[in-house]
């Protein structure tokens, strides 16, 4: 397993207590195994097309797992994410999740 | 988003508890209203108030109560300007405010009922509406107006109709922990945030949430440093963060914000090491600058500057943010370990509950007292004293259980009294009188049951003694007393009961109209004078007004009469004294629940009865302590040197068993009064639970109710104040219910 589970539609403190154990067994087996491509520096693809509704707690979810990836020197990145998400990302100021990926999603709405 | 039906299910699930919260809020708000009429210049006050609105339209737009939203804006527009002093509270204001927290609290009723808009109501907050304008004056920005999902305006630098000038704002926000579990969002706070202005950066903390594996997702750990360019106002800006005031952590610095200013808040905050970094990142201060700030700042704490955890310059995608990541976040975690070993002295937690439920719980304790005296009973008859002991202790934690569920629907009368300010300033405004109310007593508390049902009759005796006690200015200056009245309500705890005091210093009560009106209605034999205090209790009597005029108080079709007989359907007893010239006094006595009490059970012959235990000061054993009769032919015994009238249940309720050899007399103690009972055996406490009268039985004088006892038979429960007054009169009048045994009664 590359790339991380996609996330889900509902991206919230309702589902985050269900959402943590998921990614943090993708993490340790990420951790285990380092997929034979993954490099210090290189980009993962979280994909997040299928986000229809984000809060607080969900994108903080988000950010921790790149925090984790961070240490393992990877980049976390998400993969075409909807205009949803890409608004909760740049209302809460860290764009940079989605930065290489806003041209090619709905950006309408976006606030800062 | 959530499934439409889902969404539906939420709001017709949360829809009471914002109701029942809503009405809390509006209470405040005129509470509030009333308070900052005497204190015009109390910030304090006036902030809550504007609080207190707030909430009522943010819940009321999370349930897409529109209208609410809608006309409580207005009221909040107003509100805001009598904040930034551009308006002073003055009595008609003060008015307008109240009436349109009136149209609030029907508009939030009606919001739980299916039906449509009243026109009238619609009609009445068109005309607030225009009345609010008008008292604000039309030269005031509506900031809060942008809905939330809307974009702002282009930023403009000037605005022409205020002449604010628009300025850089920074707001350094860190969310508490509890943020998400409390029902809060910091995503939205600052979507709404963005509607104040304009935010051209903002940066998130993220260092500050841990990585995957200690991460309670349920544990908010975001932060934020703001740049928001606004012609808000401070009071507006803060009011985005009204509803998370306690579960955040908000810096909030004018403009023009200083770098002396960033210095001091990168020293105000100790705890949040990397804020010097994220204003970096903001683009508020440079490098260079934090770091001569902090090597020189004396108001930087030494731990902070000896030691900066300061990271490398970076970008706010942070490639090097993560280097000092470990240090920061163990730092971060101390801070949290700390935060939750702190004592939660201040942590006042409440858990709502339907009043159903409740009633529910004491109704099925009242079967489990019932049942568990039957346990003993049983236990004490099979003479195992293993058993014996065993019931007694199941007996006595059916107390405490008791006690306990009591006294979770005890409530400070105060709420009701405070909605009596209200009352007595519409009302002396309505008469053209001055009054103060006093309330002494407030935080006493009694059976929410109890409350509910006395607060009609309160009214109705506040507003009585407003209309018919209370003169207005000129007559009392002429009367030479000081031209404001006084109205005191006023609450203690005695003996088991609750005593609501209410005491005006108005012209006190007319005996000789009081007299002349009796006459006229036939409730007196015309030319007979009773005793004073007779001619005073006329006043309950029914068919009896007084009032020359009917007032819009007066001539409600409830009469005085109408009072006393809700009281007494409480098992109260209402008193009146009156000192003519200087003012009335009227006491109500009731019981502090109606669920279950301690009582003292005796017997007369196969029939039980039941005193309150409060009510019961001593016993007599003898066998011929009351033979002694008086002048008017009652009975009566000598207690150390204290004559009691005496009543006997066998004479007064014609039972026709046989009399015992030695009977007791049990002392009864009632308001300032005592007096005797004779009943044949005394057969102990007992936790009784309270039964309503049959419908046959309730005309039965000196009862006040039932209870069932352990082995299935009924006890009938006195009333000590009517009894009183049966045992004051002569013997010969006392026979006129006549009734078999108890027994017959109830079976």
């Amino acid at each position: 397993m590359t790339q991380p589970p996609a996330l889900p539609s509902e991206l919230t403190i309702y589902t985050v207590g269900e959402l943590r154990p998921l990614y943090l067994d993708w993490l340790r087996t990420f951790q285990d195994e380092p997929p034979s491509g993954a490099r210090p520096g290189e980009t993962l693809d979280l994909d997040a097309q299928a986000v229809s509704e984000v809060d607080g707690a969900g994108l903080q979810m988000v950010l921790s797992l790149a925090n984790s990836l961070k240490q393992n020197h990877c980049v976390l990145q998400l993969f075409a994410p909807s205009g949803v998400m890409v608004n909760a990302c740049a209302a809460l100021g860290v764009e940079h999740l989605v930065r290489s990926a806003v041209s090619e999603a709905d950006t309408d709405g976006v606030v800062a | 988003m959530s499934h439409p039906s889902e969404s539906n299910s939420f709001v017709s699930e949360a829809l009471p508890a914002f109701i029942s919260e809503s009405q809390e809020q509006i209470e405040s708000v005129e509470q509030l209203l009333l308070e900052l009429e005497e204190d015009p210049a109390n910030r304090e006050l006036l902030d809550a108030l504007f609080r207190c609105a707030h909430t009522v339209k943010g819940s009321a737009g999370i349930f897409g109560l529109d209208e609410v939203v809608a006309f409580t804006h207005h009221v909040e527009t107003l509100l805001d300007q009598l904040r930034e002093g551009q308006l002073a509270l003055t009595p008609s204001v003060s008015t307008l405010l109240l009436q349109c927290n009136d149209q609030i609290r029907t508009l939030v009723a009606s919001a739980a009922s299916a039906d449509g808009a009243d026109p009238a109501d619609v009609q009445a907050r068109e005309v607030l509406v225009d009345r609010l304008q008008q008292a604000g004056g039309t030269g005031v920005q509506e900031v809060a107006q942008v809905p939330a999902t809307e974009h702002p305006a282009q930023p403009t630098d000037v605005d022409a109709s205020t002449s604010r000038v628009r300025g850089d704002w920074h707001l350094s926000v860190r969310f508490h922990t509890e943020i998400f579990r409390n029902g809060m969002d910091p995503l939205a706070i600052l979507n709404y945030l963005r509607t104040l202005g304009h935010i051209p950066n903002l940066v998130c903390d993220q260092l500050a949430i841990p990585s995957l594996d200690s991460l309670n997702p349920e544990d908010c750990c975001l932060g934020f440093e703001i740049r928001l360019e606004t012609l808000a106002q401070r009071d507006q800006i803060e009011a985005a963060f009204s509803f998370v005031r306690d579960d955040c952590t908000l810096h909030l610095i004018e403009p023009p914000v200083t770098e002396r200013d960033y210095a001091e808040l990168i020293a105000a905050t100790p705890e949040n090491p990397r804020t010097g970094d994220l204003l970096v990142a903001l683009g508020a201060i440079s490098t260079p600058q934090l770091e001569q700030g902090l090597a020189s700042g004396t108001e930087t704490p030494a731990e902070t500057a000896s030691t900066p955890t300061r990271l490398e310059p970076q970008e706010v995608e942070g490639e090097q943010v993560f280097d000092s990541a470990e240090p920061l976040l163990q730092k971060q975690a101390k801070a949290r370990e700390n935060r939750s070993n702190a004592t939660p002295s201040d942590d006042n937690r409440f858990i709502r509950v339907h009043a159903e439920k409740l009633d529910a719980v004491i109704n099925l304790l009242g079967e489990l007292v019932i049942a568990s005296a039957g346990g003993l009973l049983l236990a004490r008859q099979s003479r195992e004293r293993q058993l014996t002991e065993a019931n007694q202790q199941i007996s006595e934690l059916v107390e405490e259980i008791r006690n306990g569920t009591l006294q979770l629907r005890m409530v400070p009368i105060g709420e009701t009294f405070s909605r009596f300010r209200r009352v007595v300033r519409d009302t002396a405004a309505e008469l053209g009188k001055d009054v103060r109310l006093d309330i002494v007593g407030g935080d006493t508390e009694l059976d929410k049951s109890v409350v509910e049902r006395i607060a009609d009759p309160l009214m109705h005796l506040v507003r009585n003694a407003l209309d018919h006690g209370l003169e207005s200015p000129e007559e009392r200056i002429a009367q030479g007393k000081a031209g404001q009245g006084t109205l005191t309500i006023s609450a203690r705890h005695e003996s088991g009961s609750i005593l609501i005091g209410i005491r005006d210093d108005g012209r006190g009560i007319d005996r000789t109209r009081v007299l002349q009106r009796a006459w006229e209605r036939g409730l007196v034999e015309r030319g007979v004078t009773p005793p004073d205090a007779e001619i005073l209790n006329l006043i309950f009597a029914a068919g009896f007004s007084t009032a020359e005029k009917v007032t819009n108080l007066s001539g409600r079709g409830v009469g005085m009469d109408v009072v006393r007989r809700n009281i007494e359907a409480l098992r109260g007893s209402v008193t009146l004294s009156s000192d003519p010239g200087k003012g009335s006094h009227i006491a109500l006595r009731l019981p502090l629940t109606l669920a279950i009490i301690d009582g003292f059970l005796v017997s007369v012959g196969p029939s039980k009865f039941i005193f309150p235990l409060d009510a019961v000061v001593e016993v007599i054993e003898s066998a011929d302590a009351a033979s002694a009769v008086d002048a008017l032919g009652r009975n009566i015994v000598e207690l150390r040197g204290q004559v009691l009238p005496v009543v006997s249940l066998r004479a007064l309720y014609a039972l026709d068993s046989p009399e015992p050899e030695r009977c007791s007399i049990v002392v009864i103690r009632s308001g300032n009064s005592r007096y005797g009972v004779l009943v044949d055996h005394l057969l102990g406490q007992h936790q009784t639970v309270i039964k309503p009268l049959g419908r046959m039985f309730r005309s039965l004088r000196g009862m006040s109710g039932s209870s069932i006892l352990g082995n299935g038979e009924v006890a009938l429960i006195f009333d000590v104040h009517s009894l009183s007054q049966m045992a004051a009169q002569p013997t010969a009048r006392l026979h006129h219910n006549p009734a078999n045994s108890t027994e017959s009664h109830t079976s």
